[in-house]
């Protein structure tokens, strides 16, 4: 008997391919009646923009061209010489230029707000990471440490963090701990990212340094290597690879949740969302790039989690 | 002589379970001691109370002259002159062969790492597995996995080695090769405590057999007479199963 067809691979990318296809369609005729006007040619210039350099005469006086070079002789004498290097020239040899008068202007490529906004996500989600991790890593060895006061420190912090919403913490994080400590926003922003992911990334850890083998510790202890060498060489490098996926996980969900951030007014990809809405009105453009831009991001992070299983398989098959 | 392995009156309690009861053992310099006795009759938690993976109820243990629970002997110190060999090898999995064997010596002993190399490759070639040494624990046979938990073992020069049932997690066809290894370390200086149901190589190599049941020591003597006349019921029909299986 002949499989069915819808149990082949290829088959099924091309029905995947047509469900999207069609509910793109919908969505674009859906748009049209409402009499939605798209928009697209403008996005590119929030990317990268043209950037006008002018260079003005800093007084009343002659213009004289010599090679490469633009020297203005001022009417009370003092000449003043410029480099022509990139510059189109706006006057000819010999002209009369008054003060500010545009002699010459370049065009430079800027970063636009996009490309701006992409990079504080991204500052702001590596700095995170590398504290919530931080945090993570503490807070999971303070709770196996077997020191019952370190056990509930590290346990009423998880408590506290993964029961209050996300939200409400960067308020708190900015309203009261920024205005009593004098932080910039930003470190608000990291500071509450880093601690509510941190109390995440602890969880994780901990199960996975639990479930390693009780043997991994008998025969580290029966060589003589000392707790923390126990830890650090044997037991944590085991638990790392086994909480790889989950860890991604958390990072991606890191990465999509920095977005809360532009409620306090840091300029964040989503910020700068909201900003080109208001300039341009065309929502439905700017947020689907500023989506297609987180995923970017989210997608690149899964690709390095992908790549670094796939090496720590190789490596032993833990 | 003072005995290198001195215990006395050891008790151990898993809650209500007694697990050793008043137990006495003493292990000379040198010697080769063999323990049996049925599942449960306390052998593994014995050898385990050696190097301090389990801590006695009561009693006490003296190890080459330390006081294994006085506040002065550093555990970790002490446990790099009493090796242990696993039934489930305990290889470390994310390390090559030779990082299993290196990782001690250039860790806790802080040999260079050129000479723990060295080391660990002469270990491997007296383990007859020195072709293996780049692989990972995953890729090799539970016969090699066991002479490599050796080598690691033997790469921290320890005076006591302890092997706690070193060939039951083994197929039938590999126990040769492990117990091979370990009568050579059994002629050599080593101080060997071993708890194995392998009554040839007991036979072969032992200068003692401890007889354990149910928490205690039952019977000890020479394999000669421990085999040819087993003093006690208990002994005597833990031979007979045993031998005739």
């Amino acid at each position: 008997m002949k499989p069915s067809i819808f149990k082949n691979r290829r088959v099924g990318i091309i029905l995947a391919a047509l469900f999207y296809a069609a509910l793109g369609f919908f969505l674009y005729k859906a748009a049209s009646k409402i009499n939605y006007t798209w928009k697209w040619d403008m996005i590119p210039k929030y990317f990268v923009y043209e950037k006008k350099i002018p260079l003005t005469s800093p007084c009343d006086g002659k213009l004289e061209i010599e090679g490469n070079k633009a020297v203005i002789i001022c009417e009370d004498g003092k000449k003043y010489t410029y480099s022509l290097e990139g510059y189109k020239l706006e006057f000819e040899n010999g002209e009369f230029v008054y003060e500010d008068d545009e002699i010459a202007y370049k065009i430079k490529l800027e970063p636009g707000p996009f490309l701006l906004g992409l990079w504080v996500t991204i500052k702001i989600s590596l700095i995170s990471m590398f504290f919530a991790f931080l945090i993570g890593l503490i807070i999971a060895i303070m709770r196996l440490s077997g020191i019952p006061a370190f056990d509930y420190i590290g346990s009423v912090y998880v408590t506290i963090i993964r029961g209050t919403p996300l939200l409400v913490q960067l308020f708190i994080f900015y309203f009261i701990v920024a205005t009593i400590f004098d932080l910039p926003r930003f470190w608000a922003g990291v500071m509450s990212l880093s601690i509510f992911y941190g109390a995440y990334i602890a969880e994780i850890l901990r199960g996975a340094i639990q479930s390693i083998d009780k043997g991994q510790h008998e025969a580290a202890k029966s060589l003589g290597f000392n707790s923390f060498q126990r830890m650090w060489y044997i037991i944590l490098p085991q638990a790392l690879r086994k909480a790889l996926p989950a860890l991604v996980g958390e990072l991606i969900s890191l990465i999509k949740d920095s977005s809360l951030v532009s409620i306090i007014s840091i300029t964040d990809l989503t910020k700068v969302g909201r900003e080109i809405v208001a300039n341009t009105f065309s929502p439905f453009e700017t947020w689907l790039t500023v989506a297609a831009l987180y995923l970017m991001l989210t997608s690149v992070l899964s690709f390095i989690g992908h790549k670094l299983e796939k090496r720590m398989k190789a490596k032993g098959g833990i | 002589m003072e005995p290198i392995i001195k215990m006395e009156r050891i008790n151990k309690h898993y809650g209500d379970f007694h697990a050793l009861k008043d137990v006495d053992f003493n292990v000379k310099k040198g010697e080769v001691v063999v323990i049996c006795g049925p599942s449960g009759s306390g052998k593994s938690t014995l050898i385990r109370c050696i190097n301090r993976l389990e801590d006695i109820s009561s009693g006490k243990i003296v190890i080459d002259g330390k006081d294994l629970y006085d506040k002065k002997t550093n555990i970790n110190k002490l446990r790099q002159e009493v090796g242990m060999v696993f039934q489930h090898f305990n290889l470390f999995p994310h390390l090559t062969i030779l990082e299993n064997i290196t990782l001690a010596p250039t860790k806790v002993k802080k040999m260079p790492k050129e000479d723990a190399k060295k080391l660990a490759m002469e270990l491997l070639k007296r383990v007859k597995i020195p072709h293996q040494a780049n692989k990972y624990p995953g890729e090799l046979s539970g016969g090699q996995k066991q002479r490599v938990a050796i080598a690691r073992t033997l790469a921290m020069k320890p005076k006591i080695i302890l092997f706690d049932e070193p060939t039951s997690a083994l197929d039938p066809e590999m126990i040769g090769e492990v117990l091979d290894v370990m009568k050579e370390l059994a002629r050599e200086n080593y101080t060997i405590v071993c708890v194995t149901h392998e009554m040839g190589f007991a036979r072969e190599v032992a200068d003692r057999i401890v007889f354990m049941d149910k928490g205690e020591i039952v019977e000890e003597n020479t394999p000669e007479e421990f085999f040819k006349n087993p003093k006690t019921d208990r002994a005597k029909k833990f031979l007979s199963e045993i031998l005739h299986h």
